[in-house]
């Protein structure tokens, strides 16, 4: 735990959108762990194994709440951002921003493409690594990935023109 | 290649996910084509920016290894778990290999294991000697035959001549 809880925690974060929903499923993928050790294969992975049981307890999950999963995030439970890597408060405000409208972008798609992005884009996973984690086949990664960024881009644009009428 | 085939392969070639000839293939229709290589800038911006979105790096809550711990300290595994843990391939295949050689070994019996030496006796070593010396004049047998020959075993009587 010591050496992939961060990972696994925090790629339930970013699968689901909030630290309590993220903290119950890294503790349900832990003990699924410890548990089912012996069906993990040597020569493989392991990370990419806790992904995948994290990937499909969140699909579970998904299907018992019936599509609801993540409550909208409390004030006092935004993720802990890294500070800007700038001094110009104004810059600093603009980028803000975007990553704002990013985020609600990111969690306006459905949990299958934000999944494929996030192993493809954050975790730099391969198409083959990614089709083990989801459990099906490459062809299926590419056609997600590519509806996937369309989707975001489509998200974008419509945050940009809010934000510019606002 | 044109715009039409390139578009297309952007989102692969930003993944480094096509084959040599076509990475080739794209990556010398950008060097010509301003449009397609803002295209694939584009591609190469939105990665970005889910890179920036995404980049909080947030410790893991030390509770979460707490309820582990206690989940797994009344945790004992069933019956077909501990079944399915034996029968992993890391434990089964050196057990059918141990049971193979000795099922091998009690039915061909120990000369499987120690092949010939030990079941060879000094008489099989006489027998072939035996076996091997028979047609020649040097053998033992053939000098009796010719002893007891009536010619030959007159001659070679003590006070014969």
């Amino acid at each position: 735990m010591a050496k992939f809880g961060r990972q696994t925690y925090n790629y339930a974060y970013r699968l689901c959108g909030n630290e309590a929903d993220a903290r119950d499923l890294t503790q349900e993928a832990f003990i699924r762990v410890f548990r089912a050790w012996q069906s993990f294969r040597p020569g493989t992975s392991f990370l990419a194994w806790i992904y995948r049981i994290v990937t499909n307890l969140h699909r579970d999950e998904l299907r018992r709440r019936k599509g609801v999963f993540a409550q909208p995030l409390p004030d006092d439970n935004q993720p802990h951002e890294q500070a800007a890597p700038h001094h110009d408060p104004i810059e600093a405000m603009h980028e803000r921003q975007l990553s704002a409208g990013m985020e609600r972008a990111l969690r306006a798609l459905t949990p299958e493409q934000r999944s494929v992005i996030l192993l493809a884009d954050v975790e730099e996973y391969s198409y083959q690594q990614i089709a083990d984690v989801l459990g099906c086949s490459i062809g299926t990664v590419r056609s997600r990935l590519h509806r996937a960024r369309a989707q975001l881009r489509r998200l974008l644009e419509r945050e940009h023109a809010t934000g510019s009428l606002g | 290649m044109t715009c039409n085939d390139c578009r297309p392969l952007l989102t692969d070639y930003a993944h480094h996910e096509l084959d040599d000839a076509q990475d080739a293939r794209v990556f010398e229709h950008l060097q010509e084509c301003a449009q397609c290589r803002a295209a694939a800038q584009a591609e190469a911006d939105l990665t970005d920016s889910i890179r920036y979105a995404y980049s909080d790096d947030l410790e893991m809550p030390q509770s979460i290894v707490a309820n582990v711990r206690m989940a797994m300290r009344g945790y004992s595994p069933s019956l077909l778990e501990r079944a399915r843990a034996a029968l992993r391939p890391a434990f089964i295949a050196p057990a059918a290999a141990v049971v193979l050689i000795v099922a091998g070994a009690l039915r061909y019996g120990p000369g499987m294991l120690h092949p010939a030496s030990s079941q060879l006796s000094s008489s099989y070593f006489v027998r072939q000697h035996v076996a091997q010396t028979l047609g020649s004049p040097a053998s033992d047998r053939s000098w009796s035959a010719y002893v007891l020959t009536s010619e030959n075993a007159r001659s070679a009587q003590p006070g014969a001549q």
